[in-house]
């Protein structure tokens, strides 16, 4: 009996050894049947249709072979891509671009990609990431795909391109912008009697509206006139917005009184309590002003889809406070090329595609961001409501300062020690001219150091 | 060590044929996990140390500075306050997370009715991933519309800034933690405590002890084994705590979150400091190997098996 | 045996106050994977949905590239030979630990305990380097691979249940002439099904709920596991809770039978049962 036992356990350890290199097997046989029965259904397109609005359709012709395509996202922006690339095999017939979608931790995979020699021949960059990137070779010079493709520069926004560069070389291609703006609870405005801010509004305008709009009841906050996030793109616009040098000659120099000036505004809000301290993962100001206790809220393109979803109030959005001046910070997702891809054609043409009108349409729909051409942004198709604010933005793209702390290549270092640093003077533990001396201090001292 | 010694020296010895062969068959049976450990863990392990040696962005081309990042490390108050709240962590998490894992085992070992039921219960916050877990608490604790926030407010408490606090955020973290990992060990403990035959017991009823003498000489000496395991493994995972703080604050607000486990990722995925994490990696090795072989002195005295 | 009043009353007063505390988050989530997103974030909150919203779970089911359904298969790909490998390699090996004599035992023993010392993150490129020379990424071999033929958490937790297993049963049967492979199939296992039980759940939960190592090594999205599809639910910029709850709920439920149904043998008995066999 217990032989026998013996004998069938190690039956079941064979079996299931065997069983289990069979299955990955079948796997992996399964894909490329797959794959063959997609180019014999596509192999009929030839002429170009009418409505394609894409320059580079001649030169694809005659184009073959494979890519891959790695982006982020939600399941929303995958399903965009799935639909994208079904057009662009469609179109380009002997080319398959295999999706490589990653539902998080972005990064992660691509440096792990990267580190193996493996990278996807295109795929997605941050403007805060180009540097370190062409730093190791590891993107390609798209300074001929300019060439060959030159509707990809023509009409783009001034100021876009130069968050693809690195020393003066053009190694990604921004894809659309997500401009900063300040989003209003219309009907609490209406409700306090306040009219909504114009366009030229200050920062002083900014703070008194915040102070109005706060209800205090019984010692607990209510209604908060604004909320803030701590969060790169709100301190390059508070800074930004008062002229501030606050990266100079390769160093951090957040303690530039302009700088300072700039981020004072927030901090000023938190601890009058007009804002509530912002949390160290930004997610909840966003609800925060869902569900109306915030009445005017800083922040970009991409809450306008659950904003548009589950406020239940009128809301509407207008250019950020002016200080002494507007900029508006760079935050974008590039399109890169791998430096080592085997198909820098089909990789071109396919970019080429993603930065068409047609291509954009695909993409742009969902209200995440907004287009860096002028003939899009004010077309009402691609670039849904609230437009204007947004339109108005695309005049003052880029911050000088900001491409000079990306050109350092250690961007994501000094951003951590920065947030650091103001979730202190949030939380109310230091004063912002201890913070901007310690981020300065810092950053010099450890990463801007040579 | 002492029975390798002894093999190599009798080695021409016929007599202890017995013995080689006892040896060899040990040697057959974790042939597949020691294979798999070498290739796995050993390998990635020994290139990591290698790699702590080098300045590495992962992107870029390694460059050897021998033992800089190590001198760099100990001077980078980052660190230093990373491995201070780590610390932090160890001595608050595993001495509360293990107390409740045994209490609760303890209940649940009784021959109670509805037992299933709370077993099953009590277990859900394990089988849930703790992203879901760091998400939902990120939720309740929030300061303005949190129901944590709610509920103190109903007795009139002001809203408490519970992640948002450095003097809180800690603590914070560590009580989801506990809420999210009790149930682990309390099973590995329940299952030993299952374990005990019932004989002992019957001897013991006979005795009329009281049921903390019973817990204290019957119970206790007998769990210690899986209890020796708890309390290592717990310690072990401690130290590495990384994804709550991912999560739920960033490591934030300022440094108060930090942990070494966060500031490793940080510098091996966000900032491209590769080497630097490794020499990390390998700091943080040494201090729970360290800490792992205390453990094991001081609870060897009680522990009959030792490691 | 019989227990006191006394300490059944205080057990159940422990359990229950454990319990509560447990499942009042958990509750929240659950009635929060039928609310909508605007209600989810209501304040002050409410409890229950005012409309029970099915339609997150069925938005969820249908999601992705891949059903629900498939990701769920997917991801038992992966899992399932991992906890059934792994149980038998690591038992292997934890009773050579335990129970055989050989040389070096205690250094390799120390081996394996300091393997989980090392952070995933440093690991994890090397790891990947390999795997991708031999030509295995974007198949579940590596996902599989590293932890079926024994991991030293399951050596070590097995390891000490086995030492608490009276010798004189093993003696017995040292006695009755049998070999080692025999004693651990007919002895040492039988008499361990709580801790195995308690092992496969944990393995199970493990793979079932890792993350990383399937986001990096599966490109295809028609491979992906359930983590996978539900961290698309999730992005910077907005999170769709309802959709993350509803999906949490669901990926659940086959950790949940598989948990119900080990615990089933997390029973005492066991062992007198064993010495009769």
């Amino acid at each position: 009996m217990k032989r026998a036992i013996s004998i069938f356990l190690v039956l079941i350890i064979m079996l299931s050894l065997i069983s289990g290199c069979g299955g990955s097997k079948s796997e992996d046989t399964q894909e490329p049947s797959e794959s063959t029965k997609e180019e014999t259904s596509t192999e009929e397109a030839s002429e170009k249709p009418a409505d394609l609005k894409w320059d580079g359709y001649e030169l694809s012709k005659g184009l073959e072979g494979k890519i891959t395509f790695m982006h982020w996202g939600d399941d929303y922006e995958r399903q965009m891509y799935a639909d994208l690339i079904e057009a662009y095999e469609e179109l380009v017939p002997g080319v398959e671009v295999e999706q490589m979608y990653t539902p998080g931790d972005y990064y992660t995979k691509l440096q792990t990609l990267a580190a193996s020699g493996t990278l996807p021949d295109v795929f997605w960059l941050n403007e805060a990431r180009v540097k370190e990137f062409s730093d190791a070779g590891l993107v390609a010079d798209l300074t001929d795909v300019l060439e060959k493709y030159p509707a990809i520069a023509e009409g783009m926004f001034d100021g876009a391109l130069e968050y693809g560069q690195a020393d003066g070389i053009q190694y990604a291609i921004p894809k659309d912008f997500t401009s900063y703006v300040m989003y209003i609870n219309v009907d609490l405005f209406e409700e306090a009697g306040i009219p909504i801010p114009t366009s030229d509004w200050t920062m002083d305008d900014y703070i008194e509206l915040a102070e109005k709009l706060t209800i205090v009841e019984n010692g607990r906050t209510v209604q908060y006139g604004t909320a803030v996030n701590n969060y790169r793109a709100d301190w390059i616009n508070f800074m930004g917005n008062y002229d501030a040098e606050w990266f100079k000659d390769g160093k951090s120099n957040i303690s530039d009184p302009n700088a300072i000036k700039g981020l004072s505004v927030p901090a000023t809000l938190v601890e009058k309590g007009y804002a509530p301290a912002p949390g160290t993962t930004g997610e909840s100001e966003d609800r925060l002003f869902i569900i109306g206790q915030v009445a005017m809220y800083p922040s970009g393109r991409w809450v306008v889809p659950s904003f548009l979803a589950e406020c239940d109030f009128e809301w509407t959005a207008v250019e950020f406070p002016k200080g002494t001046t507007r900029v508006c910070p760079f935050i974008t997702a590039n399109v890169a090329i791998s430096a080592h891809t085997e198909n820098k054609e089909i990789a071109a043409n396919f970019l080429s595609f993603l930065m068409s009108e047609t291509g954009l349409s695909y993409t742009l729909a969902s209200g995440l961001s907004v287009p860096l051409y002028e003939n899009l942004i004010t077309n009402k198709n691609i670039l849904g409501e609230p437009a204007e604010a947004f339109i108005a933005t695309s005049k003052y793209i880029g911050d000088k300062e900001q491409i000079e702390a990306l050109a350092t290549g250690k961007w994501a270092e000094y951003d951590a020690i920065i947030s650091a640093e103001l979730s202190l003077v949030f939380e109310g533990s230091q004063t912002i001219e201890e913070a901007a001396r310690n981020i300065d201090k810092k950053a010099n001292e450890t990463l801007f150091n040579d | 060590m002492k029975s390798a010694t002894t093999d190599i020296s009798q080695k021409k010895t016929k007599g202890m044929s017995l013995k080689r062969k006892e040896a060899l068959t040990g040697y057959l049976f974790i042939a597949p996990a020691l294979i798999s450990l070498c290739v796995f863990v050993i390998y990635p392990v020994v290139a990591s140390f290698i790699i702590s040696g080098f300045d590495w962005g992962i992107l870029s081309a390694p460059k050897f500075i021998g033992l800089e990042n190590y001198k760099t490390l100990f001077k980078d108050p980052v660190f230093l306050e990373s491995l201070k709240n780590t610390t932090k962590w160890v001595i608050i998490y595993v001495p509360a997370s293990i107390t409740v894992s045994l209490i609760v085992a303890l209940a649940m070992d009784m021959p109670l009715r509805g037992i299933g039921f709370f077993r099953v219960m009590f277990y859900l916050p394990v089988i849930t991933p703790m992203v879901v877990c760091a998400l939902l608490f990120v939720w309740i604790y929030n300061t303005e519309f949190g129901v944590l926030n709610y509920v103190l407010s109903l007795f009139k408490i002001p809203p408490v800034g519970w992640l948002s606090d450095k003097r809180f955020s800690l603590i914070s973290i560590a009580l989801m933690s506990i809420w999210k990992h009790s149930g682990y060990n309390m099973l590995i403990l329940l299952s030993a405590l299952q374990g005990i035959p019932e004989t002992l017991y019957e001897a013991a009823a006979i005795d009329g002890i009281t049921p903390w003498r019973k817990f204290i000489n019957i119970k206790l000496p007998l769990i210690m084994p899986s209890m020796y395991f708890v309390i290592l493994t717990s310690v072990i995972d401690a130290f590495q705590v990384f994804t709550e703080v991912f999560i739920m604050t960033k490591g934030g607000p300022g440094y108060s979150t930090h942990t070494v486990s966060y500031y490793l990722f940080a510098n091996a995925f966000e900032y491209g400091k590769m080497g630097y994490a490794c020499a990390m990696a390998v700091v943080m090795f040494i201090i729970i190997l360290t800490v792992t072989l205390i453990q094991d002195r001081i609870l060897n005295k009680n522990v009959q098996y030792d490691i | 045996m019989k227990q006191s009043r006394r300490s059944i009353i205080i057990s159940y007063i422990i359990l229950a106050f454990a319990t509560a505390i447990v499942l009042l988050p958990f509750f929240w989530m659950l009635v929060s994977s039928f609310k909508s997103q605007r209600e989810l974030f209501a304040y002050p909150p409410k409890f229950f949905p005012s409309v029970w919203k099915w339609e997150n779970y069925r938005q969820v089911l249908n999601a992705g590239r891949i059903t629900f359904f498939e990701m769920f298969l997917n991801s038992m790909k992966v899992t399932i030979p991992v906890v059934v490998f792994n149980i038998i390699f690591s038992s292997l090996a934890a009773y050579a630990f335990a129970r055989i004599e050989f040389p070096f035992r205690k250094f390799l023993f120390m081996l394996f305990i300091s393997s989980m010392m090392i952070p995933s993150a440093v690991t994890m490129i090397p790891r990947f380097l390999l795997f991708s020379n031999l030509k295995l990424v974007d198949t579940y071999a590596p996902l599989i691979l590293p932890s079926a033929f024994g991991t030293a958490f399951s050596i070590f937790l097995l390891r000490q249940f086995f030492m608490t297993i009276p010798v004189d049963l093993e003696e017995a049967a040292v006695i009755d002439g049998c070999g080692k492979l025999r004693i651990w199939a007919t002895i040492m296992l039988p008499l361990s099904k709580p801790i195995i039980a308690t092992l496969g759940v944990f393995l199970f939960q493990g793979s079932y709920n890792d993350f990383m190592n399937p986001l990096i090594y599966l490109n295809t999205d028609t491979k992906f596991t359930v983590q996978l599809g539900l961290a698309s639910f999730r992005n910077s910029f907005s999170t769709r809770y309802d959709l993350i709850m509803a999906g949490s709920m669901l990926a659940l439920i086959p950790v949940l039978v598989i948990y119900i149904l080990c615990q089933k043998y997390i029973v005492r008995g066991i062992v007198m049962s064993g010495l009769k066999g």
